[in-house]
């Protein structure tokens, strides 16, 4: 882990910053979950490379390095920038590196930047999580090849540099290759402490190199989780009860046993099951299975009832919040004037292109799964618990994955395929339909938030408070952790304190545990935080008669980064100076858990029954870029996926059950209303942050900020479209 | 049942005709490339060509097949295709990809129909296929380029 600590460290938890806090969790609490996490899978692990010098790269005597990435692809190209840190520090030419994942559970995948004890994938931390370790392992590899080449060619170590895959004798200009050292250099002694380069050597670092896993993904190759098969398989339909927890009373497959390619049929945890020859004829099948679900108390579940349960959960005291300072009720009452809001946002789905699928052969004490996973100590543990056994002996297997944003681990669907796979005797592929990914996903949580906002004589903020009713995404997922931490949950960071300076604030949290399941999701508390925030503090600036950029500035002057986004993002959209009939709205996001600031430009066209998005600007400064082509597309992505979610996607519940079924009625932004997006990255100083999600966090903000010009509505609840305005 | 795939005749034992031909490509055919998204024609992930023309191949039944000629991503070929997948690469579009074998086979088809498609004409050809990952403004970009390409 790098330890590099940037900017004012305001989110505090007893003292530390949430990096620091993720980083000192003991792993005791895990252990207890899902025991040994950790521990090396068995034999038929896919983690061995040959010419492998370390946990994280491999030399070849072609002179291909490899970089063995135990970070799984959701898309974000972490794949290429990983490999492109490995190449940098080594010293490698670019066109000779390869990749390939590995499911092995290390103890140096573990990620230090999430929750200890755990390989995982999450919070757009591959690249600053193991920035400081892979070029560790890359420096040490150097070394021994030096080492080697020093004693082949007769020199001293001091009279070599190392670049291009070659190790060169600078006087003679003699040199040896990677591949004629790599033997040799694999038995010299593992440096301790190994010499990284300055940043002015690393010359790969900051190039927009092509992605590496575009011509898989361009010609078919590349294979994802439901690509993935196990010798002699089966296929599994599954349909689960129409409440998140519902479980099967009766199953009634009279007709449906005895049709084709049917070979098993039954209930699973949530719902039932049919495992066919074909998928096809399993689907068919399910079609004719009749089952009753017991009753459980979410039967009643409704929008309605989870609106009720947030309304009731902001009159609860709830728990203080991390950045809670000074005095809210006395500035208040000096304040010259004081705004109130409330602010909500809907369940929503991943929906990523991929559905949930699992393939698992179970085999006596031999476990595999094959899946596309964020977390392959999360499934084994999944599948482990299932079966009563040692995590350890689960073989995971993964390549890319067919989106992730936050979805990709898997309690149902590797539970279903380890007991289906059990029972049948033989491997089982489980393929949810469009139809159980939607409904039985860990949606993001549904939110309600109120907050005043004092504004001085001079027209800024004096005070803030803001209390929010949501469920805790710690608290569902990682309960063995929550268990430590309680009561602080995800949601609480940055609700206030953030970088404003805003003298007094207060911030509050009510727990409210909502009827489905919820997970992590792409932008998470800083999107439904950041919407409070950044529209409180656009209305105060409209009520000040101040430009919203112009205000934002002043807040933040003392902050020359914040400063350059904003400026940056400004020029290029021309802020301020929109053509006729086009309206701009701004927000700000800065995050130092992300190491991030991003100013996002968003201009529409139209009235509120036929609103138009024209562009999108993001100027994003997270630190040193690695790949500023990566880092650009991963905003700009990820900007896209937090418009989609601000304009029409939302889940509403009936009976229990989400209503949303497929693509006709959970609404995903397509071509035909995206608009023009430029992205421009600022790369400065020497640690990475993050690019990943960061894009999300902010758009729906200034989105709805563009249409408060536009139309003069304060739209306080998303989606924006059906609650206000129509897009076209 | 025969199924005429990227110029090989295959022969599928025990299927029924109303299988849609998604499940017959990947699960007996073996061609992963087609992907299985929303499974009513509502994603367009699993886009192959029938005779030339783009199907969403989750709506498409063997019994609609006959002896029809399915082409798929991993077969798709011709200078249109090779100017797609050559801009696809040059524009680095994919995010995670998964959908990308469903823009390709979509773009494909647009471009050999009009090969000079204005914006609308992408928005309107492309908007059936979905992409999760946002990647809209490179797949534009992108079939710009290769319709630039193709005019030269
Ligand atoms: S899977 Fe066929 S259109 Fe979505
Ligand atoms: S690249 Fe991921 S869905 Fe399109």
């Amino acid at each position: 882990m790098n330890t590099v600590e940037t900017s004012s460290g305001r989110e505090i938890v007893g003292g530390t910053s949430r990096r620091g806090f993720l980083e000192g969790i003991g792993t005791t609490a895990f252990l207890l979950a899902f025991q040994l996490p950790v521990s090396p899978g068995r034999a038929g692990e896919p983690s061995g490379v040959s010419g492998q010098f370390n946990a994280f790269l491999a030399i070849g005597e072609d002179d291909v390095v490899t970089a063995i990435i135990a970070q799984t692809e959701g898309g974000q190209g972490n794949s290429t920038g990983m490999t492109q840190v490995i190449a940098a520090e080594l010293g490698a030419a670019w066109p000779r590196m390869r990749y390939r994942f590995t499911t092995g559970r290390r103890p140096e995948y573990i990620n230090p930047m999430l929750y200890e004890g755990l390989v995982l994938t999450a919070g757009s931390s591959s690249i600053p999580g193991f920035y400081g370790a892979m070029r560790r392992a890359a420096a040490a590899t150097r070394e021994m090849l030096v080492a080697a080449a020093a004693k082949q060619l007769g020199v001293s170590p001091g009279d070599l540099s190392v670049s291009e895959s070659k190790v060169t004798h600078s006087h003679s200009g003699r040199y040896l290759t990677f591949g004629q050292l790599a033997a040799a250099a694999a038995k010299e002694p593992v440096p301790a402490e190994p010499r990284l380069r300055a940043r002015k050597e690393l010359l790969l670092i900051g190039q927009p190199l092509d992605r590496l896993d575009v011509p898989p993904k361009v010609d078919g190759s590349a294979r994802f989780g439901l690509d993935l098969e196990a010798p002699d398989m089966l296929y599994a339909a599954v349909r689960h009860g129409p409440a998140y927890g519902s479980t099967v009373a009766a199953i009634d497959d009279a007709k449906a046993k005895s049709m084709p390619g049917v070979r098993l049929i039954m209930a699973v945890p949530q719902g039932v099951a049919v495992v066919a020859d074909q998928y096809w004829q399993a689907v068919k099948a399910l079609a004719e299975v009749r089952e009753t679900y017991a009753s459980h108390p979410n039967d009643n579940a409704s929008s309605t009832t989870v609106e009720v349960a947030l309304r009731r959960g902001l009159e609860q005291p709830g728990h203080p919040t991390m950045g809670s300072h000074g005095d809210v009720a006395t500035a208040m009452k000096s304040a010259v004037k004081v705004l109130e809001a409330e602010f909500s946002m809907p369940f929503l789905s991943h929906a990523c292109m991929e559905p949930v699928s699992c393939t698992a052969r179970v085999s006596g004490d031999q476990v595999e799964l094959w899946l596309s996973t964020k977390s392959p100590s999360l499934d084994a543990g999944h599948a482990a618990r299932a079966l009563g056994i040692d995590p350890s002996t689960v073989v995971v297997h993964n390549e890319y994955q067919g989106g992730d944003f936050g979805r990709r681990s898997g309690m149902e669907h590797t539970t279903e395929a380890v007991l289906l796979a059990k029972a049948a005797g033989r491997p089982v592929k489980v393929v949810w339909t469009r139809e159980e990914d939607l409904r039985v996903d860990q949606h993001r949580t549904a939110f309600l938030g109120r907050v005043r906002m004092g504004l001085g004589a001079d027209g800024t903020p004096v005070a803030y408070e803001a209390k929010i009713a949501c469920d805790g995404l710690w608290q569902r997922l990682f309960p063995w952790f929550y268990a430590k931490k309680k009561p602080v949950d995800l949601p609480m960071f940055n609700l206030v304190g953030g970088s404003y300076g805003i003298p007094n604030e207060a911030g509050t949290y009510v727990n409210v545990p909502l009827p489905v399941r919820i997970g992590a999701f792409r932008g998470n508390n800083d999107t439904h935080n950041g919407f409070m925030l950044e529209t409180m503090i656009d209305e105060a600036a409209h009520i000040a008669g101040a430009d919203p950029l112009a205000y934002r500035r002043r807040l933040l002057s003392k902050d020359a980064r914040s400063i350059a986004v904003l400026d940056r993002a400004a020029a290029i959209a021309g802020w301020g100076k929109a053509a006729p009939g086009h309206h701009q709205g701004i927000a700000y996001l800065q995050s130092e858990f992300y190491r991030c600031r991003l100013a996002v430009i968003a201009e529409v066209s139209g009235t509120a029954d036929a609103l138009r998005v024209e562009r999108l600007v993001g100027v994003c400064d997270s630190g040193l870029a690695i790949n500023p082509l990566l880092a650009e597309r991963a905003v700009e992505a990820g900007m896209i996926f937090g418009l989609s979610n601000s304009m029409s996607e939302r889940i509403s519940l009936a009976g229990g059950a989400p209503e949303q079924t497929n693509f006709d009625t959970y609404e995903i932004l397509r071509i035909d209303q995206t608009p023009d997006v430029i992205v421009e990255i600022i790369s400065v100083g020497d640690e990475p942050g993050s690019f990943g999600e960061v894009g999300t966090m902010p758009v729906g903000t200034a989105l709805g900020n563009a249409i408060f010009s536009a139309t003069g509505k304060r739209i306080r609840t998303q989606p924006f479209g059906g609650n206000g305005v129509t897009f076209v | 049942m025969k199924l005429m795939v990227n110029g090989q005749e295959r022969v599928l034992e025990g299927v029924d005709s109303d299988m849609p031909l998604l499940w017959a490509i990947r699960d007996l055919v073996g061609l992963k490339g087609t992907k299985f998204g929303c499974g009513k024609a509502l994603c367009g992930a699993c886009t192959v060509h029938l005779d030339g023309q783009p199907v969403r191949s989750c709506q498409t039944f063997l019994a609609d097949v006959g002896d029809g000629k399915v082409t798929t991503i991993e077969a798709i070929s011709g200078p249109v295709a090779e100017a797609v997948k050559s801009a696809w690469i040059k524009n680095n579009v994919p995010q995670c990809g998964y959908c990308q074998s469903g823009q390709i086979m979509s773009a494909v088809a647009l471009l050999e129909s009009n090969p000079k498609p204005s914006r609308d004409d992408v928005n309107s050809a492309m908007s059936g296929n979905i992409c999760r990952c946002g990647t809209y403004p490179r797949i534009r970009a992108a079939i710009a380029d290769a319709s630039k390409h193709l005019g030269q």
